[in-house]
């Protein structure tokens, strides 16, 4: 046995010292800060199924944190394997792949969803087979799920055109057995991008009709334009327009652009009429971007100022816009500068949150009811122990999801 | 059995030397290291409160604090021996089958020609290799919070932000690859590398029975080896589709790495018994 000093020496460190080790980070990893949505007050059923998305700084780290009145889960938490399951997609396309595996096999979403459709009877893919230049030939690979029946419909789609150099998706819709495919198609001889709307007919398979809806032209040297559709395909729109948003900037010289558009336009586009309309936006709400918010055919808008955030709604049917909810902003939820409120709406009720400063709690939510104007529920995000709040040096709200 | 581990024991001595000596280089460069650069730390802050007359709190405001993790990845006294302690290794991999051929005396015949399995003597050497790094992994499992304690003396509380040892090394890239954050982890980090130095040997065990031919050969298998682990990301790239879920990457490459590891042993379990040269 003694001849066997060295090996049994050296086994024996390794294993006390690597087992030590990982036993005691496996403790240590439960230690992050924990924090959940309590109810201040109104009816706690109304917060259930709804998400904070945050982000935390600890010991100059940043965490994303989903908070729910359940408690909170850290990114960083869980086994290897929790982690590795968890991936990077956002929580409702992990769902998706749960639910609908064989589905969402190799549909690369994680960045970008715009080649998903979902809504709550069928799940569409759409994607774009790279550009063949020596055919001049693109094809639409369209998959389609019917999520009750499990019946899935596969169909390729091939054109040919020598006017583009390339093409992408930039949004999915299914409306009355047809596929609506948004493109961004660029120029081969300018600098030239159109959107186009392309229509398949799920049934046979087959390209209905093709227009180019929207385009940005070459235009001056001096300004530039982007295009961006902002419907956001979270299961739950079930929308007859799509919104895209278009805004100007101005070109201070060659490589620089402005930071910010000097003009921003709102167009929507009526699938069943197919047209386009441009959203005239009244004046004191001018100059808002990126805050539309589209829920049960109807657009939101918010305007936030130092004392008030007010919520308008706008119809674009009758081209009307209404002031629906005006919030005077007390010193007590003072929002912390720069990050304003956070908000969104679902089912006609509106859900706010923000920051908070007191060094109590990390950030609040409101949900009111937009037809009544009653507030619903009221609650703040509290840190488990008072230890977790003190390690934190940053906290935000990024976004409110609902179930 | 004991036969394998006579053989283990045996590797292990003969490396024992080298291996105390790189030890003891690691221990004294960080702590020497760990000592110097504190030091020279207070005195910075030093000459900065009293050259630009500020207070100690209007100091941490401007500058911040730091963490012993700052000072490790940072440092030469830090990561050279850590450097250092790979090269030995990897070069030990390819010395560990020729000081056998080269040495005084053509040793291998004697190991060639024991009365068991000639495939023990691979694997002996294989396990040689992985213990002294897994040895190397835990001095240095030691070290960090020894070094992490002398930082502590040196550095006043204010000065800096103190972590946990598993926390500081997920921050620092070099490290969290040699001591990865969780268990499952570091098996997939280490088995990886028993996979690689199996196809080494195999690739060693070529050359000795083809000799020049046989470094053709070698190179072929190492390919070889490549392909199969990494097939399907190749297959992926092919279809540019990622088809598998992470969870289901990490099975199929699990299994690809245990046929490259089973294919190796087989080989060379082949070129031993059948076509090595003495």
């Amino acid at each position: 046995m003694m001849r066997y000093w060295r090996l049994i020496s050296i086994v024996a460190v390794i294993v006390v010292v690597v087992s030590t080790f990982y036993i005691q980070s496996a403790v240590a990893t439960h230690q992050y800060p924990a924090f959940a949505l309590e109810k201040q007050r109104g009816d706690e059923k109304e917060a259930e199924g709804v998400t904070l998305h945050g982000e935390y700084a600890k010991e100059a780290q940043y965490h994303s944190l989903n908070i729910t009145t359940a408690g909170s889960k850290d990114d960083f938490e869980g086994t290897y394997f929790e982690r590795l399951a968890r991936e990077n997609a956002p929580s409702h396309i992990k769902k998706l792949r749960k639910d609908y595996k064989a589905f969402m096999r190799g549909k690369d979403i994680d960045m970008d969803e715009s080649m998903l459709y979902d809504d709550k009877s069928l799940l569409a893919y759409v994607e774009l087979e790279p550009f063949d230049e020596l055919d001049n030939k693109y094809t639409f690979d369209i998959d389609i799920l019917e999520k009750e029946s499990k019946n899935r419909e596969s169909f390729k789609v091939t054109q040919h055109n020598d006017k583009y150099s390339y093409l992408d998706v930039a949004g999915v819709f299914v409306s009355h057995g047809e596929v609506i495919v948004f493109t961004r198609n660029y120029a081969r001889k300018s600098e030239n991008m159109e959107i186009h709307a392309y229509w398949f007919n799920i049934a046979d398979g087959k390209l209905m009709h093709e227009e180019p809806i929207l385009s940005i032209d070459e235009e001056d040297e001096q300004t530039n334009a982007n295009i961006n559709l902002i419907n956001s395909n979270d299961g739950k729109d079930n929308n007859h327009f799509v919104l895209f948003q278009k805004d100007h900037y101005v070109n201070y010289n060659d490589e620089q652009m402005d930071s910010e558009p000097w003009e921003t336009e709102l167009l929507a586009y009526d699938l069943e009429r197919k047209e386009l309309e441009k959203i005239k936006l009244p004046e004191e709400i001018d100059g808002i971007t990126n805050t539309g918010v589209i829920n049960q055919s109807k657009l939101y808008f918010a305007n936030e100022t130092e004392h008030t955030f007010e919520i308008f709604s706008y119809d674009v049917e009758n081209e009307k816009m209404k002031n629906i909810y005006k919030m005077k902003i007390s010193n007590a939820v003072d929002p912390i500068e720069d990050q304003g409120i956070t908000w969104n709406i679902d089912n006609n009720k509106l859900y706010m949150s923000s920051v908070l400063s007191d060094n109590i709690s990390l950030a609040d939510l409101k949900i009111v009811d937009l037809d009544s104007g009653d507030t619903l529920y009221e609650g703040t995000v509290e840190a488990k122990s008072q230890q977790s709040l003190a390690e934190l040096d940053d906290f935000i709200v990024s976004g409110i999801s609902i179930e | 059995m004991s036969r394998y581990l006579k053989l283990v024991n045996f590797e292990l001595s003969r490396f024992m030397k080298i291996y105390l000596v790189l030890i003891a280089i690691t221990v004294i460069s960080q702590i020497t290291g760990i000592i110097v650069k504190s030091k020279g730390y207070l005195n910075e802050v030093h000459r900065t409160i009293y050259g630009d007359s500020i207070s100690k709190a209007q100091y941490i405001e401007e500058y911040g604090t730091i963490t012993f993790m700052d000072y490790a990845t940072s440092s030469l006294w830090f990561l050279a021996p850590i450097a250092l302690c790979i090269a030995a290794l990897m070069f030990y991999v390819f010395f560990i089958w020729y000081r056998d051929w080269f040495g005084k005396n053509t040793f291998i015949y004697r190991l060639l020609l024991l009365p068991s399995a000639r495939l023990n003597v691979l694997l002996a050497k294989a396990t040689t290799i992985l213990l002294l790094v897994f040895g190397l992994v835990s001095i240095q499992l030691i070290l960090l919070p020894i070094e992490n304690n002398i930082f502590k003396w040196i550095i006043p509380l204010d000065f800096r932000t103190d972590l946990p040892i598993h926390e500081m090394l997920e921050q620092s890239h070099e490290l969290s690859v040699l001591i990865p954050r969780s268990f499952v982890e570091f098996i997939i980090h280490y088995g990886i590398g028993i996979m690689a130095v199996l196809v080494i040997f195999t690739a060693i065990l070529f050359e000795r029975s083809y000799r020049l031919k046989g470094i053709l050969m070698a190179i072929l298998f190492g390919l070889l080896a490549i392909v199969i682990f990494f097939l399907q990301d190749f297959v992926e790239l092919l279809l540019q589709k990622n088809y598998l879920y992470p969870i289901e990457h990490l099975v199929v490459r699990g299994i690809l790495g245990t046929i490259v590891i089973g294919l190796s042993i087989w080989v060379s379990n082949f070129l031993l018994n059948k076509k090595i040269n003495v």
